[in-house]
C-alpha cells in the first residue's frame, strides 16, 4: 500500500512536471553508505562485520507558480545488512507565501536552534535512530504532518504549527536490529531469583490515540538584527520517545511502552563578534517525563543550554560547542543517574582543491563519563554530480563507565559512501 | 619669459588644487550612481589548475534603501548545493559592518557569518572570489595613494592604490584601475601579505543598461594557485520592478522564495 501510495504521488507530480509551463524541477540523488565494524571492535560479535549496508535513491518535485509552490519528496532504501527495502515520504506539501504571510500544509520538517549536532530546542521533528546509516547520516530528522502559519517582517519572522498527527522517533526495535540493546536489553535478572535472566520481548507501544485533541504546537519567533539574532520557542506535544514498562511471564519479560506529553520554551541567539560567531541556546521543559529504573516515569523539571562559537578563517571552519543538561530533584528512582550532564564538540574542517577536497574532524566528549565519538571523514568531489567520502565514527568509552557514547563502542565503523546529485 | 613662467606656475598652482587625490577618485567610483533595484542570473565558472571547469549558476538580487544595499545570492546548480542562499546587508555607513546569513538547505537552517576579518575573506562557494569581494569595501578602512594613469582594454584609467589600515587583511594592498571618464572599476591587483601579487580581477563585456554602466564579465585570477573563477550576468533588470522588500529576508531563503 505504500509503495503504491508513493509510486502514485510521483507518477502524479512526474505529469504535473511534463504539462505545467515551466516552474516544475525535478531533482535528487542516489547514495550508496558502507560501513564495518572497526577492528578494535569485539572480535566475537563485531570486528569486520558490516554495520552499515545502504543504498538510497531521493527524489525531489518542486513545483513553483508565482506565490505557490508544492513539494515532494520521497526515498527508496535497499539495507543489503538487513536485506530490506523501505519506502518513505520524507517532505510532501504545498505552500502559498505572500510578503506578510504564508501557509505550508503537509509532511514537513523543520529544523529549530543554532547548536550543531545537538538539539537544545530541536523538539518539533522526531528523530531518525533506528539504524546506524540513519544515526550518522546528513538527515537524521523525520517529517512531522502539520500546517505552519507563518507571518514575515523586514526583521523578524514567526511560524506557528499545528502538528494534528503524532510523529514518534524511529526507534530500533526490530529483532536483529543491532541497535535495539540499546534501548532495551536482551534479557533482564529476575529480581526475586538472582542469577535467572529471562529474554526482553517487545509488547506494545502505545501511541497516542489520533484525535483531535492529542494533536502538538509549536511557535517560533525569530528577530534577524545588526547586532545578533534572536529566537523565541514553545512547543507543547508529546515526547518522541516512550517511556518503557515491564511486564513478567514465566517465559519472558515483556517490554511496553507509552508516549507522554512534553511542554519546551527555549531560546536561541547569534552574535557576530568580530571574526567570530557566538552562539547560544537553552530550552526549559517543565515536568518531562523521565524513565523509572523499575519501568513507568517520574516528571521532573529539566533545562538544556548551550553555547558554542563558529570561527571560518580562509577555507577552515572551527566550531566548538559546551552543552549541559540538568534534571531538578531526586534521581533516586530514575534510569539516569546523573543530575548535571556535560559536554564539549569540536568540529574542524578545511576545503581545498577549489572546495573539491573538504577534509573533516568532528568530536564530541561527555564530561560525565569521559566517553566520546571521534569522527574524522575526507570527501572528494569527483566532478559537480559526484562526491565520494570516507569516514570513520569511532566510539569511545569512559575509563569507569560506558557513558552514552562509549556503549556503542562495538558500533565504531569505518564508512565509505558515494554520492552522485542531479 | 616672466610672464610665461608666472603662467606656467599659475597652471600647475591651479592644477595641484584641483586634482584629484586617490580617496577622491575611489570615492567617485564608491558614488557612481547605481540602480535602485537589479536582478539578474550568473553563471559561475570555477576553473582549476588541471584545467577541469566547474559551474554554478545562481539568482542574484538587491536593493539599495540608501542607508543600507540588500542583496540576496541564491544558487540553482550544481544539485547537491540548490537552495544555498547568501543574505547581506551593506550599510553606507563607514564603520558599520555589514550583515550577512548563509542558509544551508541540506540541514535546513540559516547560520549567522561573521562580518569582519579572515571569515569574510574566505573563499565565496570556492570560487576565487571572497564573501569580502561580493560586497562593496569600506572606504576608511584604506589609506590611497594616486600611482598615475595606465589604459585597460583601450580605456584611460587612474591607477589608485589602496592599502589596509588595519594590515591584518589577506590581501592587505590593491590596486585598483579606475575608468577616468565614468569612475567604473576596469580591473584589480590584490597583493598578499608578502606584497607578492595574488590575484588579479578583470572586468569586461561592458554593457550600458537604463544609464547604468555593467560589466557582463568579472574574472577573478589567483596568480599563485593558476585558478580561476569567471561570473557571467546575464538577464540584468535594473529598476525594473520595484522587488519585494520580504525577498531580503532570512525567511524568503528559507522558504526557498528566490526563484
Amino acid at each position: 500500500m505504500k509503495k503504491l501510495l508513493l509510486i502514485t504521488m510521483f507518477g502524479v507530480l512526474a505529469t504535473a512536471a511534463l504539462t505545467a509551463e515551466g516552474g516544475v524541477e525535478f531533482s535528487g540523488n542516489i547514495e550508496t553508505r558502507w560501513g564495518v565494524a572497526a577492528p578494535w571492535t569485539d572480535s566475537d560479535t563485531s570486528a569486520g562485520r558490516f554495520t552499515i549496508g545502504t543504498t538510497t535513491f531521493t527524489g525531489t518535485i518542486d513545483a513553483y507558480f508565482d506565490n505557490s509552490s508544492a513539494l515532494a519528496e520521497g526515498s527508496v532504501t535497499y539495507d543489503a545488512v538487513n536485506n530490506s527495502l523501505e519506502y518513505s515520504v520524507d517532505e510532501l506539501w504545498l505552500d502559498y507565501t505572500e510578503s506578510i504571510w504564508g501557509l505550508r500544509i503537509g509532511r514537513q520538517k523543520a529544523a529549530w536552534g543554532k547548536a550543531d549536532g545537538i538539539d537544545i530546542t530541536n523538539v518539533l521533528c522526531p528523530s531518525d535512530m533506528s539504524s546506524l546509516a540513519a544515526m550518522v547520516g546528513d538527515d537524521s530528522k523525520l517529517a512531522v504532518d502539520a500546517i505552519r502559519f507563518s507571518l514575515s517582517g523586514n526583521q523578524f519572522t514567526a511560524d506557528a504549527y499545528w502538528i494534528p498527527f503524532f510523529t514518534s522517533a524511529a526507534l530500533p526495535l526490530d529483532e536483529g536490529n543491532s541497535l535495539r540493546k540499546f534501548v532495551v536489553p536482551e534479557t533482564i535478572e529476575i529480581p526475586v531469583a538472582p542469577g535467572v535472566n529471562l529474554p526482553v520481548t517487545i509488547g506494545g507501544i502505545e501511541t497516542p490515540e489520533l484525535a483531535i485533541w492529542n494533536g502538538e504546537y509549536g511557535l517560533r519567533v525569530s528577530g534577524y538584527l545588526s547586532a545578533f539574532d534572536l529566537s523565541l520557542y514553545g512547543f507543547y506535544g508529546w515526547d518522541d520517545t516512550p517511556i518503557l514498562n515491564y511486564g513478567m511471564t514465566s517465559e519472558a519479560i515483556v517490554v511496553s511502552g507509552k508516549y507522554e506529553r512534553m511542554a519546551m520554551i527555549g531560546a536561541d541567539a547569534a552574535l557576530p563578534i568580530g571574526e567570530t560567531v557566538l552562539r547560544l541556546e537553552t530550552a526549559f521543559f517543565p515536568q518531562r517525563h523521565f524513565q523509572k529504573e523499575e519501568g513507568g516515569s517520574l516528571q521532573k523539571n529539566q533545562l538544556s543550554a548551550l553555547a558554542g562559537i563558529d570561527w571560518m578563517p580562509s577555507g577552515w571552519t572551527l566550531t566548538a560547542q559546551y552543552y549541559c543538561d540538568a534534571v531538578f530533584g531526586d534521581l533516586d528512582e530514575l534510569e539516569r543517574t546523573d543530575a548535571y550532564q556535560h559536554g564539549a564538540t569540536l568540529s574542524v574542517s578545511k576545503s581545498l582543491v577549489n572546495e573539491t577536497l573538504e577534509l573533516s574532524f568532528s568530536g564530541l566528549i561527555g564530561f560525565n563519563d569521559f566517553d566520546s565519538l571521534l569522527s574524522p571523514s575526507v570527501k572528494y568531489s569527483l566532478s559537480d554530480q559526484i562526491s565520494l567520502g570516507a569516514s570513520a565514527y569511532i566510539f569511545l568509552a569512559g575509563p569507569d563507565r560506558d557513558g552514552k557514547y562509549g556503549a556503542y563502542k562495538d558500533l565504531s565503523s569505518l564508512c565509505l559512501n558515494a554520492k552522485f546529485s542531479f | 619669459m616672466k610672464k610665461l613662467i608666472t603662467t606656467l606656475s599659475a597652471l600647475l598652482i591651479v592644477g595641484a588644487l584641483f586634482a584629484e587625490t586617490g580617496y577622491d577618485i575611489m570615492k567617485k567610483a564608491d558614488e557612481v550612481a547605481e540602480a535602485k533595484t537589479s536582478s539578474s542570473t550568473a553563471t559561475l565558472t570555477i576553473h582549476s589548475k588541471k584545467g577541469s571547469d566547474r559551474i554554478r549558476e545562481v539568482i542574484m538580487k538587491s536593493k539599495d534603501y540608501g542607508d543600507v544595499e540588500k542583496s540576496v545570492i541564491v544558487f540553482t546548480t550544481p544539485k547537491d548545493v540548490a537552495g544555498t542562499g547568501y543574505l547581506t546587508f551593506d550599510y553606507e555607513e563607514e564603520d558599520k559592518d555589514s550583515d550577512n546569513w548563509l542558509y544551508m538547505p541540506a540541514m535546513k537552517k540559516t547560520r549567522r557569518i561573521a562580518s569582519s576579518g579572515s571569515e569574510s575573506e574566505g573563499s565565496f562557494m570556492g570560487t576565487d572570489f571572497t564573501y569580502q569581494d561580493m560586497g562593496d569595501r569600506s572606504l576608511n578602512k584604506y589609506d590611497y595613494n594616486l600611482l598615475g594613469e595606465e589604459t585597460v582594454d583601450g580605456v584611460a584609467c587612474y591607477k589608485v592604490e589602496c592599502i589596509s589600515k588595519a594590515h591584518t587583511e589577506k590581501d592587505p594592498r590593491y590596486i585598483s584601475y579606475i575608468g577616468k571618464a565614468d569612475y567604473i572599476l576596469r580591473k584589480c591587483e590584490f597583493y598578499d601579505r608578502q606584497d607578492t601579487l595574488h590575484r588579479v580581477l578583470t572586468c569586461t563585456d561592458f554593457t550600458t543598461i537604463k544609464g547604468f554602466t555593467t560589466a557582463q564579465k568579472m574574472k577573478m585570477e589567483n596568480v599563485q594557485s593558476g585558478t580561476w573563477s569567471l561570473i557571467e550576468s546575464k538577464n540584468i533588470q535594473y529598476d525594473e520592478e520595484d522587488i519585494d522588500d520580504s525577498l531580503f529576508t532570512v525567511a524568503a531563503l528559507e522558504k526557498g522564495r528566490i526563484r
